[in-house]
């Protein structure tokens, strides 16, 4: 199994999103949750992006506010898990065109479908970036057939009001409740080849 | 769109309030109230007849679901939104399936018809979000029921379809190891699918099995290798290789095929993750044996290139990568060691703590003393909040340990330099749990092996001993310097204030075995202290020492009641001993006449403890020692214990004595009656056993087998003094022969003066005859050792290659493996028992299949005849219900009971028409028709 579970932490340690690919009992994922967020929490911006817990290696990275931390096998490729984090944020970030933490706050089960689409059984499944978007596209349309989309296009215009959140690279403010400092570009990450992430179609590891 | 928000009023709260809700509570406690208040609103709402309600309850549920609060108590409603024919309510039904169901929901059961529904639809989107539900929630019942279907979707018209029922294979595959036979021909074709991302998901699957039991996938290898050398994609080029990394070892002849794509790979690609796995694949494949010279040095050299960059994360895999070469070939390794020294002072501690366990294999004889200093640095606090994590200074110890002592201490030249840092590492390690004990037996290596640092280190040993910092903050080194102290105490400056400190200790202060050492080391400090002839027997010494042993004594009194076996066996032994040396001393005429000490604390006591150096033995010494001839383990010394008869008589005396006790004190006649008749049978029946064995005629055999039984346990008593020394050396020589084997005990002082060497029966273990010789070297000087230092390696029996004894890098393997078990077994490892063992190779086992496939049959039938009765029975009571449109729910439910009962899949419930007959006959024919 290459990726046992994602999740998406908040740099107060706020969960996200915690999507599994092994099934456990909900104390053993509050447990995982609970370790793997005090480790990625403590770590500070200029170490490596790896972590061992237990059998396992921790990958995370950090894009603006949120965590994204995937588990591994203690065998697999942690430059490869980095880059599929790296295109679920490319991904997110075009699906809701300049992401933020609240768009993943509010829709979080939209989160969770392009999740879906990109990994199954915790495998990629799809390396065309292209796809997954129309994959969710064809979804969302069935459901706009069915006449159905009362219900997420009520959540639509409360968060259109919120001032300032189409914009995610700090041009813009944000209102401090939504979540404290939200000013680094979500692609800039740790400041480093800022914008080159989302940029450049491929990850740093990618070639 | 406002006005539809208007219209729709059914739910108290949308997922939006209920998350700006939690959002808006400013501590723990209101959120937590808030959540609690929204979850049981949700139970009500899960109820409700409106799908629109209740999807949104299951959404909202899903939501805190993600925050660790229980669901499962809607699993059944979970279950109805998934079945709902609107896909935007089937997609969250799906989700909060995926997010709160597990392998035992039981709910599962009803979900298969619904699945295969699902799968079997028309609209391409609904499939495989079936597939993407299943990937989270097969069971091995649902695999079982399902393989069939997904095997069939495998040749699914659209490749979004057919690669998501690959990949979900796996998780089948897991659940239910038989359907890899036959979905095998299927998968191998997928190989070859015109669409990448299928063939892409074909060798994710199949490189997860083949971690799992690689032989069954070499037949693949041709296949895999093509694509090796065509794709340019990268994601799964780094799958095919780790994939081969698993195939390579069991079959060499790979190697050579591999290693020409694979070293162009490395040498053209840019992607740093697809040449890290390449490496990583040679590494781990077993392709780098001693001889690819050219291949690993090409490896090193580009594993460098992750270091120029600033980047961490290059540096940490690289430092991986490292470790493992670093096994084979330490040299090439090695001359990258300035940029791993680097990485030594990282601020980063996981990239640390890689380089450090480098470094182990890196050091030489110059080098060492530069890092072991920056090591130590490391660890001595810089300021009160820069203090490292326990784990990491742990870590950093035990390198210094293993890099000291790796082979035999090669790389140390100056063993005084090696005491002074272990020494210090005690200091620096005060309150780290564990680590002192590891400290303590790296300063008894040394104590034992190098003579020449012999006092040193019993110098510092002493120091630890009566230092009370060490004994508070890290008394795991205790038991190594007290043992070393006793040993070795006639290296000891100051004997006499060790004693005191030792025998000032209370009880309870040490650990159970550093008080058996201490116990121990006393007798052997004393002998060394008072058995010395240097100092006249004066008067005033006599009562010097007299005051000591009573101290002695005393001390051991307070442990020999001790709950530790060891602890209270030793001191109860040694104290009796003390007890006769105070009794000896008290007995010298006190004039001055004889100025020599008590021949037994002069020569007894030393005999006790030096009459062999000890010498350092392999661990695996006593496992060579070849058995005698003649030797049967399996044969008792000793016939089982007979007691003798006068213990017989007397416990019968004992008992008639207590029974006469009682019968005087109870007045009453019947009792005393009743005890007396049972005195008088029992005393009886001794006699008359007594009076058999009497009779028997070999009476006088049975009496000189007691006999002699009885000398030899006087023998064996320290307190009994045998009549004459002819009958003793007699019996002990019967002894012997009885039990060559049998070692000798710490004999009675007073004999062992008179002591024929010989009779020891110890030096009957000296098999010269049968084995090699013991090959004795001590002071075997190094090779790589410069000259005066002498490391005494562990002697050892017959091979001389395996001599050099247990290995430092096979201490600290052991260091490792301890630390590893420490570890609780993850609970992230998947459990993949079924795959292991799955040979696709093995016969067939479709016998087996049938029969069960049979007696599968029989139990339908008869669910089914059950069914049917049941069915009859429902529809009566259905016909006056179904009129009250209130009370479906209530039916619904008792259906969905029944089914359960009855274990037969069947529809689900929530829809309108379940109460119909048709309905329900239709279900169990589906059932059947999937059974069969």
């Amino acid at each position: 199994m290459a990726v046992q579970y994602v999740i998406l932490l908040s740099r107060q340690g706020k969960v996200r999103l915690a999507k599994w690919f092994l099934t456990l009992s909900l104390k053993e994922k509050s447990k995982i949750v609970k370790d793997v967020s005090t480790l990625v929490l403590g770590r500070r911006t200029k170490m490596c992006n790896f972590l061992e817990y237990k059998e396992s290696k921790v990958v995370y990275r950090r894009y603006a506010s949120l965590f994204f931390i995937a588990g591994v096998d203690s065998t697999d490729n942690e430059l490869i898990t980095l880059e599929i984090i790296h295109r679920y944020v490319e991904q997110m970030d075009r699906y809701y065109g300049n992401v933020c933490e609240l768009d993943i706050i509010f829709n979080f089960q939209k989160a969770y479908y392009i999740l879906d689409e990109l990994l199954l059984a915790g495998e990629l499944q799809e390396s065309s970036k292209r796809d997954v978007l129309r994959r969710i596209s064809q979804q969302d349309a069935l459901e706009e057939a069915e006449g159905d989309e009362e219900k997420f296009s009520r959540l639509m215009p409360y968060i259109s009001q919120l001032p300032g959140l189409t914009s995610y690279d700090g041009s813009a403010s944000l209102p401090a409740s939504a979540s404290g400092s939200l000013s680094t570009s979500f692609s800039s990450g740790r400041g480093r080849s800022s914008g080159s992430r989302t940029a450049s179609s491929r990850g740093e590891y990618f070639g | 769109m406002s006005t539809r928000v208007k219209k729709t009023p059914l739910f108290k709260k949308s997922l939006h309030d209920l998350i700006r809700g939690i959002r808006a509570c400013k501590d723990e406690e209101a959120t937590d109230k808030y959540v609690r208040s929204a979850i049981s609103e949700c139970r009500q709402e899960v109820l409700s007849q409106d799908m629109d309600v209740k999807t949104m309850a299951v959404l909202k549920l899903a939501y805190l679901q993600m925050f660790g609060h229980d669901m499962t108590w809607a699993s059944f409603n979970v279950l109805e939104v998934m079945s709902s024919p609107k896909f935007v309510q089937k997609r969250i039904g799906y989700l909060a399936a995926m997010q709160s169901f597990g392998v035992d929901t039981d709910v599962l059961m009803l979900a298969t018809n619904m699945l295969k529904k699902d799968l079997a639809s028309s609209n391409h989107l609904d499939v495989a979000m079936a597939i993407s539900g299943l990937s989270n929630i097969v069971s091995p019942s649902l695999a079982r029921d399902l393989a069939e279907d997904l095997i069939k979707m495998m040749n699914h018209s659209k490749p979004y379809v057919r690669k998501k029922a690959v990949l979900v294979m796996y998780k089948i595959f897991l659940q239910f190891p038989e359907a890899l036979r036959t979905s095998f021909p299927r998968l191998r074709d997928k190989l070859e699918d015109p669409e990448i991302s299928v063939v892409s998901a074909t060798v994710n699957v199949i490189c997860e099995l083949a971690k799992k039991h690689p032989k069954n996938y070499l037949p693949l290898a041709p296949q895999l290798f093509n694509i090796l050398t065509t794709s340019s994609n990268n994601w799964m080029l780094i799958k095919i290789i780790k994939l081969f990394a698993s195939l390579a070892p069991i079959e060499p002849r790979l190697k050579a095929k591999l290693i020409p794509p694979i070293t162009n790979i490395i040498q053209t690609t840019t992607a740093m993750s697809l040449l890290y796995e390449c490496i990583n694949c040679i590494v781990s494949g077993g392709m780098l044996s001693k001889e690819d010279e050219q291949l690993a040095t090409m490896c090193v050299g580009k594993l460098r290139i992750f270091f120029e960059e600033t980047d961490q994360n290059l540096k940490f895999v690289g430092l991986l990568a490292y470790n493992k070469i670093v096994l084979t070939h330490p040299l090439l390794v090695a001359q990258n060691a300035d940029v791993i020294m680097d990485c030594m002072d990282d601020p980063d501690l996981s990239i640390r703590e890689r380089a450090v366990e480098l470094v182990v294999y890196l050091v030489n004889t110059d080098t060492l003393f530069d890092v072991v200093k920056r090591l130590m640095l490391q660890l001595i606090p810089q300021s009160r909040d820069q203090v490292l994590p326990e784990h990491y200074r742990v870590e950093v110890v035990r390198r210094i340990l293993d890099m000291c002592s790796n082979n035999t201490y090669s790389n140390v030249t100056n063993f005084e330099w090696y005491v002074a840092v272990l020494v210090d590492l005690v200091k620096i390690t005060e309150g780290v749990k564990d680590i002192g004990a590891e400290i303590g037996v790296e300063l008894q290596n040394v104590a034992v092996r190098v003579r020449s640092v012999r006092d040193y280190a019993v110098g510092a040993s002493a120091r630890m001993v009566t230092d009370k910092d060490v004994m508070i903050k890290n008394p795991g080194v205790l038991k190594y310097a007290g043992w070393i102290a006793g040993e070795y105490a006639i290296y000891l400056d100051n004997p006499e204030i060790i004693l005191n400190a030792m025998i000032n200790i209370e009880p309870q202060t040490l650990s159970d075995d550093t008080e058996a050492v201490y116990i121990q080391a006393i007798p052997k400090i004393y002998s060394q202290y008072a058995g010395t002839d240097r100092i006249p027997w004066t008067h005033s010494r006599a009562q010097e020492i007299l005051q000591l042993t009573e101290n002695i004594v005393a001390y051991l009194e307070k442990y020999s009641t001790s709950m530790d076996i060891e602890v209270q066996e030793r001191s109860v032994e040694f104290l009796e001993l003390f007890r006769l040396i105070a009794l000896a001393i008290k007995e010298r005429p006190d004039d001055n006449s004889d100025l020599t000490p008590p021949a037994l604390i002069s020569q007894a006591m030393p005999s006790m403890f030096n009459l062999w150096e000890l010498n350092p033995v392999s661990a695996k010494a006593q496992k060579r020692i070849p058995i005698p001839e003649g030797l049967d383990l399996d044969e008792e010394f000793n016939a089982p214990v007979v007691y003798s008869e006068s213990e017989n008589e007397e416990e019968a005396l004992l008992r008639e004595q207590i029974m006469k006790q009682q019968q005087l004190n109870s007045g009453k006649n019947i009792n005393s009656a009743a005890a007396s008749t049972t005195v008088n049978a029992k005393s009886n029946k001794s006699k008359s056993t007594r009076d058999g064995a009497s009779s028997e005629s070999e009476d006088e055999e049975e009496m000189e087998r007691r006999r002699q039984e009885r000398r030899r346990r006087q023998a064996e008593d320290p307190f009994y003094i045998l009549e004459s020394d002819k009958v003793a050396s007699k019996s002990r020589k019967q002894r012997q022969d009885s039990s060559s084997s049998e070692l000798s005990g710490p004999d009675d002082p007073m004999k062992n003066e008179k002591l024929d060497i010989d009779s020891i029966p110890i030096m009957k273990l000296e098999i010269a005859s049968i084995a090699a010789p013991v090959t004795k070297k001590k002071s075997k000087r190094h090779r790589t050792q410069p000259a005066h230092v002498e490391i005494a390696t562990e002697e050892t029996f017959g091979d001389e290659n395996a001599a050099t004894g247990v290995h430092p890098d096979e201490a600290a393997q052991r260091r490792s493996s301890a630390r590893a078990t420490s570890h609780k077994k993850s609970i992230l490892r998947v459990d993949a028992r079924g795959l292991e063992n799955y040979d696709l190779d093995s016969p067939d086992e479709d016998e087996a299949d049938r029969q069960e496939v049979e007696k599968f049959k029989a139990e339908i039938l008869e669910a089914r005849k059950k069914a049917a009765k049941a069915a009859e029975e429902e529809v009566r009571a259905t016909h006056i219900v179904v009129k009250k449109k209130k009370k479906k729910a209530k039916v619904v439910k008792k259906i969905k009971k029944r089914d359960e009962k009855n274990d037969t899949p069947t529809e689900m419930p929530a829809e309108e028409e379940k109460t119909d007959e048709k309905t329900e006959e239709k279900a169990v024919e589906n059932a059947e028709g999937q059974e069969t």
